[in-house]
């Protein structure tokens, strides 16, 4: 009998190795195989610990996963802009570093590994010493729930969306406000710190700490238990756990084949099994978003929701819509809110932009206009901090900004559109509408993203109750504005589904939620059926009457007749004119410019 | 150069069938639709513009012809024969289509002879060896560089060897996606004086340009795409003499 506990001890194990690394690789989007060798360091630092120092198992535990997770923030350093395949090869070369590491310090044991000389004791709990692998069952199963319910607090609330929002596109995370430096080295952070604690506990669990136990093999296959069971879902990973795990021993036990032989058609099935949950089921046994009681739900109804999600609201907005705050009254001469004065940049030997002055009154759109290549889309890149200016200044209500990091320009109430749109596919057109909309706050401990609810970890543990309110207020908020721009009918549809009219809709809407003051749209119109420019450009004109200072970079002259009150002529990197539309097009040195000449 | 396979036939636009027929065509990419009931004709060896600000689908337009874009409503035929929905490049070419897109016009890594052969793939070793011969003969600087890799070539230089890779199959009909794109004023002029010529040796022409007076002076009609529709067709001369000033409405 011991030997079904044994199994299922592992399977508990692996499962916080599984449910951890989940919340990396899939809600993050960081793909890690080096999470076993977080693993070996949590458990040689707990082997050092207790069998040198003679520490006791608890705080040796704590040790090893505090040790683990100041490993996997000083990952996260080399790791913040490296793609996902440069990541794996990172990974794969930390995995090398600790385990040649672990098996050549003479101290650790080198390749034999270190013999622990105590059995877990869980004194002051109950339970005592754990010297069977029945007795380690209860206490397992407390470290998966613990592992699991942690992580799922963090996957499944607002800081769990964020995380999302950077897997899907982190430069529109980033251009949203989001502290995507700040989550990812938290996220490598926290779930280093539950392989560390997986790794002690297979430690004391093996009684032994050695390379192979933590090799590279093991990585891949929690990586593999992660991905099978289904990314982005922390059930799936138990699943994924216990399938991988449980093959050997059903193969020897049940169908009566030797080890030996049951190990390589192990392999092969399991190989076959990839294979073919690759092809059938790309998104794992348990996708995404899959719950029981949703399942269970959608079964009964599956008719009526199938009719309603793909119900596309194109009523005509109700732009006067109270709820949403009446028009900021405007004074005469209205305020310039963006002072731009000499703004440069050199790419290589070629000037984008040189000089450049610039200002945004509260309340007006402006429009910049050129001929292709004058380097309109380099000034937004500029403005927002995705490029870093040479020289110049960028007073945001008199708030200078050039040099800030994007997030934080959005933060002060600056942010853009994309000509292409980038919304977050795989998230529905709520929760994209949700990520513009923050409770933004000065609170210390609300460091370093600025927020309080669920985004910030300090309201999401320790003031649960703030971070639901803040959560239903959120939710309340984004759905008035999807209501604003007619689209309340597809807010639970994944935004990647929606026709690019729709999508655009939705990031004006995201747009809106964030409450800045000044938005700078590229191209609002660009790609957009005639039919739905009019809404477009109705809203554009709501978002001005509301009191915000607006600046588009729009192609199509007759959008910008249609909307903008000041007109900026760019061309080779500098503004050459300002006036009205009327005022440039009757320029004839400036209609020669822009058509070109023979 | 020596003349196009289809200039033995008379080129007059108006009378003739149309070499190139579109009609009322969409096209898009993902769920984004671009071009909206899209309707025009070239005629045999006629020059015609797409004009229109950024993003009005004149690039797309050019692909969907040439079935690199799926044609997702509308017919298109080309010398008589319709095309599918999902024809191909490589049927394009076959029927006598070439193709310059507005980047990546030559392969930079490969040497100017490489792209030249890659411009007769498909014809016989000797037949291939007297075209490029003939390419020769027409811009001697290919057979100054033809061991030169082509990235490290000046801009006007890449785009004289994407014209000529083009031509080595002696296309009836020539997609040009803003052939001027990055070139000084005057070797600007120099491609368009090219383009100028093949037009009057009888090869049809759909230009893309940003620069409306030089697509004037090829082309003998234009269009004007707005949002993925066109919203004028008339006589280059028509367009030219409604003044600078009046062209600004229709961007």
């Amino acid at each position: 009998m011991d030997y079904w506990w044994d199994i299922l001890n592992l399977v508990l194990i692996f499962s916080i190795f599984a449910i951890s690394l989940n919340l990396l690789v899939g809600y993050s989007g960081q793909v890690s195989v080096a999470h076993a060798a977080f693993g070996a360091i949590g458990g040689y630092i707990a082997a050092y610990l207790s069998t040198k120092t003679g520490l006791d198992f608890w705080p040796a535990l704590a040790a090893g996963a505090f040790g683990a997770g100041l490993a996997g923030v000083l990952m996260s350093l080399p790791a913040l802009r490296l793609s996902p395949e440069y990541l794996v090869l990172l990974t794969i070369a930390v995995s090398s570093i600790v385990l040649a590491i672990v098996g050549a310090v003479g101290e650790l044991g080198g390749a034999y590994g270190m013999i622990a000389t105590r059995a877990a004791d869980l004194t002051p709990l109950p339970g005592g010493e754990l010297l069977f692998p029945r007795q380690w069952v209860v206490p397992l199963l407390a470290f998966t729930a613990l592992t699991y319910l942690i992580c799922r607090r963090m996957g499944e609330s607002a800081w769990g969306r964020v995380l999302r929002a950077i897997r899907d596109d982190e430069i529109a995370a980033r251009a949203l406000g989001c502290n995507v430096v700040a989550f990812k080295v938290v996220v490598f952070g926290v779930t280093s710190a539950f392989a560390g604690l997986a790794g002690v506990l297979l430690f004391y669990y093996n009684q032994i700490a050695s390379p192979s136990v933590y090799g590279l093999d093991v990585s891949l296959k929690i990586f593999a238990m992660t991905i099978f069971g289904g990314l982005g879902n922390f059930l799936g990973s138990i699943l994924g756990a216990a399938v991988l795990q449980l093959m050997q021993p059903m193969l020897e036990k049940i169908i009566q084949i030797d080890p030996g032989q049951a190990f390589l058609i192990q392999l092969v099935i399991y190989g076959l099994g990839l294979v073919v949950l690759v092809r059938v089921r790309p998104q794992g046994l348990l996708p995404e978003g899959f719950s029981l009681r949703g399942a269970i739900r959608s079964f009964k109804s599956n008719a009526a929701t199938e009719s309603a999600s793909h119900a596309i609201a194109v009523a005509a907005m109700p732009l006067q819509d109270a709820r949403c705050g009446a028009p900021a009254a405007l004074p005469q001469q209205s305020p310039v809110i963006l002072e731009v004065r000499g703004l440069s940049k050199r790419f290589g030997g070629i000037a984008a932009c040189r000089g450049l002055d610039l200002d945004l009154q509260r309340g007006k759109i402006a429009a910049l206009v050129g001929p292709n290549g004058a380097g309109k889309t380099t000034v937004f890149n500029l403005l927002t901090g995705a490029l870093r200016a040479d020289a110049g200044t960028i007073r945001l209500q008199g708030k200078e900004v050039r040099g800030l990091p994007p997030d934080v320009i959005a933060r002060n109430g600056m942010v853009r559109s994309f000509q292409n749109v980038r919304l977050f596919g795989r998230m529905t057109a709520v929760e994209n509408v949700m990520l513009g909309i923050r409770q933004l706050s000065g609170d210390w401990w609300c460091w370093p993203n600025g927020t309080r609810g669920g985004e910030n970890l300090a309201d999401l543990f320790l003031l649960p109750g703030v971070a639901t309110r803040v959560e239903r207020e959120t939710r309340e908020q984004a759905m008035e504005w999807l209501r604003l721009v007619g689209l309340a009918g597809v807010a639970d549809t994944r935004a990647g589904t929606l026709s690019f009219g729709q999508q655009k809709l939705v990031s004006f809407a995201r747009l809106l939620g964030t409450d800045a003051d000044v938005l700078l749209l590229d191209e609002p119109a660009s790609g957009i059926d005639s039919k739905w420019v009019d809404n477009i450009l109705g809203l554009v004109a709501f978002m001005r009457d509301r009191g915000k200072t607006i600046c588009i970079v729009e192609h199509s002259i007759h959008v910008v007749e249609r909307l903008a009150d000041t007109v900026f002529f760019m061309e080779l990197g500098r503004i050459t004119a300002r006036g009205t539309i009327g005022e440039l097009t009757s320029n004839p040195r400036l209609t020669e410019v822009y058509f070109g000449t023979v | 150069m020596a003349p196009s396979e289809s200039a033995s036939r008379l080129p007059d636009p108006v009378e003739a069938e149309p070499l190139l027929s579109v009609a009322g065509i969409d096209a898009g990419y993902g769920r984004k639709r671009v071009l909206h009931n899209v309707e025009l004709a070239v005629g045999p060896g006629e020059a015609i513009a797409l004009l229109g600000h950024n993003g009005a689908g004149k690039t797309t337009l050019l692909q969907a012809v040439f079935g690199l874009q799926p044609i997702w409503k509308g017919r298109l035929s080309f010398a008589g024969r319709p095309l599918g929905a999902h024809h191909s490049a490589r049927a394009a070419v076959a029927l006598g289509m070439a193709m310059i897109p507005a980047e990546r016009f030559v392969f930079p890594d490969l040497t100017v002879l490489e792209n030249l052969r890659l411009g007769v793939r498909g014809l016989s070793a000797a037949e291939g060896a007297q075209r490029i011969h003939a390419a020769y003969e027409d811009l001697p600087i290919l057979r100054e560089r033809a061991g030169q890799l082509a990235g490290t070539m000046s801009g006007g230089e890449q785009r004289m060897v994407s014209l000529s890779m083009a031509l080595m199959r002696k296309p009836a009909l020539l997609l040009l996606d803003e052939p001027s794109l990055g070139l000084s004023p005057a070797i600007a002029e120099q491609m368009m004086a090219r383009v100028r010529r093949l037009v009057t040796q009888g090869v049809s022409v759909v230009l893309v340009e940003q620069n409306v007076p030089a697509a004037l002076g090829v082309a003998s009609r234009i269009y004007v795409l707005r949002s993925g529709r066109i919203i004028l067709a008339e006589d280059a001369q028509a367009f030219t003499a409604r003044g600078r000033e009046n062209w600004w409405e229709l961007f």
